[in-house]
């Protein structure tokens, strides 16, 4: 027996093509902040050559959002107006929203009753009847509030029905042909099997809450954040608009992560 | 001729402890042998055919087919996957003729040559359906012809019929003798069901549990061509069947 | 048995019913619904007699007046215009960017933070920038058309590209496929029904940056209109122009089920 001198060649071959090879978490992250300084560089040297006083630098702008929420503090009063109606909002949403959905899923009747209220409220465009609501309801806190509960409310209940109605059906059945009462049905069987349903629910709305808020003040009732926006615009203080809206994106970007958060505890089980 | 030479492979996944797979198999596959490994699930079976077929690069060792390497996927062996890996959106005449494509084969070739690969399979007829309108049974016979259409002068199979009911696998395991005995590939065939290893196998790989390694290579003595009926009625299979029970039996009190 | 045989999946970055209820034919359960809270509007308007509720015959008989005097049309004309050309850049660059981040997680890294943010915010709140730089013209009203759409196909698109079963590229490279091969016959075609999935909610919210930039300028479009009734209080117009805004919704997103349901016949 010989042992093979001779290197083998290799059999000509193609490659997989791998989609979900994870990159290291360091990676990653040098690759994000590469991007984000690569978008910064950009955005400043575009804004450089178009100087105009409409686009202020990437560098102006990270000056403006520091002053207006650290120096200046500017921002802070227009943005608590803002998120008062939208903290008032959202959760009267949710409070009504929520058994709301839930009793649709469970009781026909009450389905029935509802239904052509959802379907209207699915397809109405809440945006161009805000005066109708600011006429109604006069031009303190209350019509922003009842705009953003409109906004809202319906995908969550939508979303809820839908959860509770995915429900497994032999579920349902296995609990009763055990003596469950509706109670224990509930409370075992159909909000925990909802959940993940009404998790998207609730995130949905809340997103939906938020661009209520903005779309209000920034289309019929400039107060608040929106107020403040448009006055950047009407000064060409661009510097200061591009911060506002920075804070703004921020801000939602918290908010979803938030939400995020919240729903990976409770559905720690999935 | 496949010779697989100190092959190790250890899967190393983020977060996770390594798995050893396999730790160094050695194993020669002659022509038109066919080959069957059994083993307890996860041993490494399914790793060290995908290794053969290049899919998976092993982390030491050597695979050489007639004396080539294997460095990734090749032409040298056609895949039979166990979920049958068919494409939902194409035609079963289009998912056959989908290698003979990659091929580069024109149009016309490639139809005719599906053609007669369906016809062998049992397939007539349904070249224009798609694969969800296709039983279990008949998905894996368009894995198969798809399979045998490249003519590759190997073939690997993972479980080719594992998905399938007890009557549809029996039925296939009798078509694939057929077929086999008609144009004699090299076959490893991957399998977790003792009569199936004994009734297609010229020999049957044991592999035992982590950290996968071969035990022995079993010679099924029993003449071709092969009478499914006649083989499960033998002697030879009864012995052969009831010895694979044996190790696999002692296997799992080591491990259980 | 089914094999590979893939079920629809669901689409990502849902904003509405995720399930069940998808459009506003599928939600209503009886048309005699409707009719019951039709009738309760022209009741409450002809009864109560406020000036923000005229009754629901009032304002049919404005909206059809708006088409007789042929005030709509050129609003809607605009309206679907830059509907179109917004809706189109965003199916353009949101199915090359968003492949391109299935495909590569590299360029996924780089952009799914941007990308996300884009998804999560109200997308009007850069109405006042764009408006800034672009002033009245199209492009403004466009642009936030394209920033409403965009993002949900961007993320449709790279998780139906993400979402290609294992097996079926283990199978592509063991017959030979080269990489441009793998996407254009297995990757592409497996995340079709999400990329389709992923148009048409693309589509609705295309509906909403529609309606809510052109509000916010205030001048052109439907949203113009009907922003411009609002800010004299010219109630019956507002209703008026709101269901007939409603209808072109639902005329859209009709036609837009309809069309996905028959793009994606095959699939199940
Ligand atoms: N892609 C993978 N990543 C990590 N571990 C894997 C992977 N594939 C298989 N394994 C592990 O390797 C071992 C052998 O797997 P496999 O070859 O699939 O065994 P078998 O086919 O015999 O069931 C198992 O313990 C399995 O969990
Ligand atoms: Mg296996």
């Amino acid at each position: 027996m010989t042992t093979a001198v001779a290197a083998s060649r290799a059999l000509p071959a193609t490659r997989r093509v791998e989609l979900r090879k994870p990159l290291p978490t360091w990676k990653v992250w040098l690759v994000r902040a590469f991007a984000v300084a690569l978008f910064a560089i950009f955005w400043e040297a575009g804004a450089n050559l178009a100087d105009s006083l409409l686009i202020p630098t990437f560098s102006s702008t990270m000056v403006a959002l520091w002053e207006t929420t650290f120096v200046t503090g500017e921002i802070w009063g227009p943005l608590a107006i803002s998120n008062l109606s939208f903290l008032l909002g959202y959760p009267i949403a949710v409070i009504v929203a929520v058994p709301l959905g839930l009793a649709m899923a469970r009781w026909k009747r009450f389905d029935k009753a509802f239904s052509p209220i959802v379907a209207v409220s699915l397809a109405l465009p809440i945006a161009p009847l805000i005066p109708v609501v600011l006429i109604a309801m006069g031009l303190g806190i209350t019509p922003r509030i009842f705009i953003i509960f409109l906004f809202a409310w319906v995908f969550i209940a939508t979303n809820v029905r839908a959860g509770v109605r995915a429900v497994d059906k032999p579920l349902i059945e296995m609990a009763s042909s055990f003596g469950a009462s509706e109670r224990v049905i509930w409370w075992k069987i159909l909000i925990p099997g909802a959940t993940p349903a009404i998790m998207t629910g609730l995130r949905t709305g809340l997103g939906r809450a938020f661009a209520g808020m903005v779309i209000v003040e920034l289309i019929m009732l400039p107060v608040g954040i929106g107020a403040l926006m448009l006055d950047y615009r009407g000064f060409f203080q661009a510097d200061l608009l591009y911060a506002t809206t920075i804070a703004v994106v921020i801000e939602a970007v918290v908010l979803a992560m938030l939400m995020q958060r919240l729903e990976r505890r409770l559905l720690k089980w999935k | 001729m496949i010779s697989i030479k100190d092959v190790s492979h250890r899967y190393t996944a983020k977060g996770r402890e390594e798995t050893v797979a396999l730790s160094n198999v050695n194993l020669e596959i002659e022509d038109n042998e066919f080959v069957t490994i059994i083993g307890p699930s996860g041993c490494g079976k399914t790793t060290l055919m995908r290794a053969v077929g290049g899919l998976v690069q092993p982390t030491e060792g050597e695979i050489t087919i007639d004396g080539q390497r294997v460095t990734g996927p090749h032409q040298q062996a056609a895949v039979v996957f166990q979920n049958f890996a068919l494409l939902p959106w194409a035609s079963i005449l289009d998912n056959v003729a989908f290698g003979l494509e990659l091929q580069g084969m024109g149009k016309a070739d490639r139809i005719a040559k599906a053609e007669q690969y369906i016809k062998r399979v049992g397939l007539s007829g349904f070249e224009r359906k798609y694969p969800r309108e296709l039983s279990g049974g008949m998905q894996q016979r368009v894995g198969l012809a798809r399979a045998l259409a490249v003519e590759t002068p190997i073939l690997l199979m993972d479980e080719p019929f594992g998905a399938l009911d007890q009557q549809t696998r029996r039925y296939m395991q009798e078509e694939l003798i057929q077929i086999w005995e008609g144009d004699r590939r090299t076959v490893i065939f991957v399998t977790h069901d003792m009569e199936e290893a004994v009734l297609l196998g010229d020999k049957v790989v044991l592999m035992s549990a982590r950290p996968g390694k071969i035990e022995e290579v079993i010679d099924v003595d029993i003449a071709r061509p092969r009478d499914p009926e006649a083989v499960e009625r033998s002697e030879v299979f009864a012995e052969k069947k009831e010895y694979l029970w044996r190790r696999l039996r002692e296997m799992y009190q080591v491990t259980a | 048995m089914t094999a590979v045989a893939p079920t629809r999946p669901k689409p990502v970055g849902v904003i509405g019913p995720s399930k069940g209820v998808s459009t506003f034919f599928e939600t209503t359960s009886s048309w005699w619904g409707i009719l019951a809270l039709l009738l309760i509007w022209e009741i409450a308007g002809q009864v109560a007699d406020l000036v923000w509720l005229p009754p629901v015959t009032e304002v049919i008989a404005t909206l059809w007046q708006l088409f007789v005097d042929g005030v709509i049309q050129p609003h809607l004309g605009a309206s679907l215009w830059s509907l179109f050309v917004g809706f189109s850049v965003s199916l353009v660059v949101g199915l090359i960017v968003g492949t391109l981040m299935g495909l590569s997680t590299t360029i996924n890294s780089a952009l799914d933070i941007f990308v996300n943010a884009m998804l999560f915010t109200p997308a009007l709140i850069f109405a006042p920038i764009l408006f800034a730089v672009f002033g009245l013209s199209d492009v403004t009203r466009i642009s936030v058309v394209v920033l409403y759409a965009m993002f949900i196909i961007i993320i449709n698109t790279a998780e139906g590209v993400r979402n290609v079963d294992d097996p079926l590229l283990d199978m592509a490279a063991s017959f030979g496929a080269s990489r441009w091969t793998a996407v254009r016959r297995i990757i592409l075609p497996s995340a079709y029904p999400l990329i389709i999935a992923g148009l048409r909610l693309g589509a609705g919210r295309a509906v909403k940056g529609m309606i809510n930039g052109e509000m916010f300028i205030a001048l052109i479009g439907l949203g113009g209109l009907s922003a411009s009734y609002g800010k004299s209080l010219q109630f019956p117009e507002v209703w008026a122009m709101a269901l007939f805004i409603m209808i072109v919704a639902i005329i859209i997103n009709q036609g837009v089920s309809i069309i996905e349901r028959k793009l994606t016949a095959w699939y199940d």
